[in-house]
């Protein structure tokens, strides 16, 4: 495509403010990514047409453009091209994603209706839905959303919370056991009534916040303890934070860095906790220690590393 | 997430604060809400952008852009749909995706 603005527009050079206004509504019509959700040469197009449709719509950059002071991107001659919306991202890009979801009429999910829906419809029996009217009740949405922030320990186990709307009317909400983060709650009828009548609901998206050294998978709750080398190598019994209160875990006597502990169904809702535990060295190394280390040291020939090597050693001779 | 005052700075200031109102009460906007304020993501502003599109630079009428946008969703939902069907179909093995690509041939 050219790069003169008055050939993208396809009007004359003559035209007037109108007849360029009138072409570029024509085109924008046409061309623009949002209207063309498939295909995606459309951006390029659209770009070009609002470049130009904004160097002309602009008196004195159109006499600029006419006496040769700039070129079609609006830059000094030769300079470099720096178009409207050149980053810009359009509708389209979002409506696939997480945010899409929200101005999603029905939602995007596929349940199992929605597939005896499609298969039904091979064989010809698919049932018709509203049509006009589904098209037009949702043309003025009386649904409200909402975003609130619920600690891990409350989307963990449920809870109840209150909380004030824009409108400062309070609303109850039941954060339910396990949660998850982004997780939408819809709440029947509490929207805004519009004039017809029509009651919305409220849609209200939770983020659950972080707690520190608490990592969650579904409904797996995973976390690092720390245990001395006391514990490491005589075996202990320890208390160990799950979501459910402290619960005491045995630590065998031998126990490496790294060995990882599943503590059966005291994650969320039947899901469990895995506990990693990490050796930690005393804060201070002091004589009594020092002097049993030496004298286990005289006794037994131990290098860790001679282990590994031979291991990797096999392990290369197999392959 | 932005204000309001901040969205309308992004979005060259094309309309006031109760255009964009007017756009919320009218489902075109969605955006999330918290205890005081609106909260706008990347999502709601690329939707104003084209909302004033349609309305300043094509000159639609409102029931025009109603009519729009209502189709416009359905065909994204459509098209997620769409998306999780061919996903499930591929998760499926090899001799029941090659049966589908079979009738889909011979249909």
């Amino acid at each position: 495509m050219s790069h003169n603005p008055y050939d993208i527009l396809g009007v004359e050079k003559a035209a007037s403010d109108d007849a360029i206004k009138a072409a570029y509504r024509k085109l924008a019509k046409i061309h623009h990514p949002d209207l063309n959700p498939d295909n995606k040469s459309e951006d390029d197009t659209f770009k070009k047409i609002s470049a130009a449709y904004d160097l002309l719509k602009d008196p004195e950059k159109r006499a600029a453009f006419d006496s040769g002071a700039i070129d079609g991107q609006g830059q000094p001659q030769g300079g470099v091209q720096n178009t409207r919306g050149s980053d810009r991202q359009y509708y389209r890009d979002f409506a696939g994603g997480p945010g899409g979801a929200r101005y999603a009429s029905q939602g995007n999910t596929i349940n199992p209706e929605d597939l005896e829906d499609i298969f039904g419809s091979m064989f010809g029996g698919r049932k018709s839905t509203g049509g006009f009217e589904d098209m037009f009740g949702q043309q003025q949405s009386a649904d409200v959303h909402y975003r609130f922030d619920v600690d891990f320990m409350d989307a963990a186990l449920g809870a109840k919370k209150q909380i004030t709307m824009p409108d400062g009317k309070s609303l109850k909400i039941t954060i339910p056991e396990g949660l998850k983060d982004g997780q939408k709650l819809r709440m029947k009828g509490k929207g805004q009534t519009l004039p017809d009548g029509r009651q919305g609901d409220a849609y209200i998206e939770v983020h659950v916040n972080p707690l520190k050294g608490f990592t969650r998978t579904g409904n797996d709750i995973h976390t690092k303890v720390p245990i001395g080398i006391h514990e490491a190598i005589l075996g202990s019994t320890i208390a160990v934070e799950t979501v459910h209160g402290a619960v005491k875990v045995k630590i065998p006597t031998g126990t490496d860095s790294g060995k990882k502990f599943r503590l059966k169904a005291k994650g969320i809702k039947g899901g469990d906790h895995y506990m990693d535990v990490q050796i930690v060295m005393p804060d201070k190394i002091d004589e009594d220690l020092e002097k049993s280390m030496t004298e286990w040291t005289k006794k037994h020939a131990y290098n860790p590393r001679s282990v590994n090597i031979k291991a990797n050693a096999s392990k290369k001779a197999s392959a | 997430m932005r204000r309001i005052d901040e969205v309308l700075t992004e979005i060259d200031n094309l309309i006031d604060q109760a255009a964009l109102e007017d756009f919320i009460a009218r489902g075109w906007v969605r955006p999330l809400r918290d205890q005081t304020d609106y909260a706008f993501e990347d999502v709601d502003i690329s939707r104003i952008q084209l909302v004033c599109e349609l309305r300043i630079d094509m000159r639609l009428e409102l029931d025009a852009i109603d009519i729009i946008l209502s189709l416009m969703d359905q065909l994204y939902d459509s098209r997620a749909r769409f998306d999780r069907l061919i996903e499930a179909l591929g998760n499926q093995p090899e001799n029941v995706r090659n049966s589908i690509i079979k009738s889909l041939r011979d249909a």
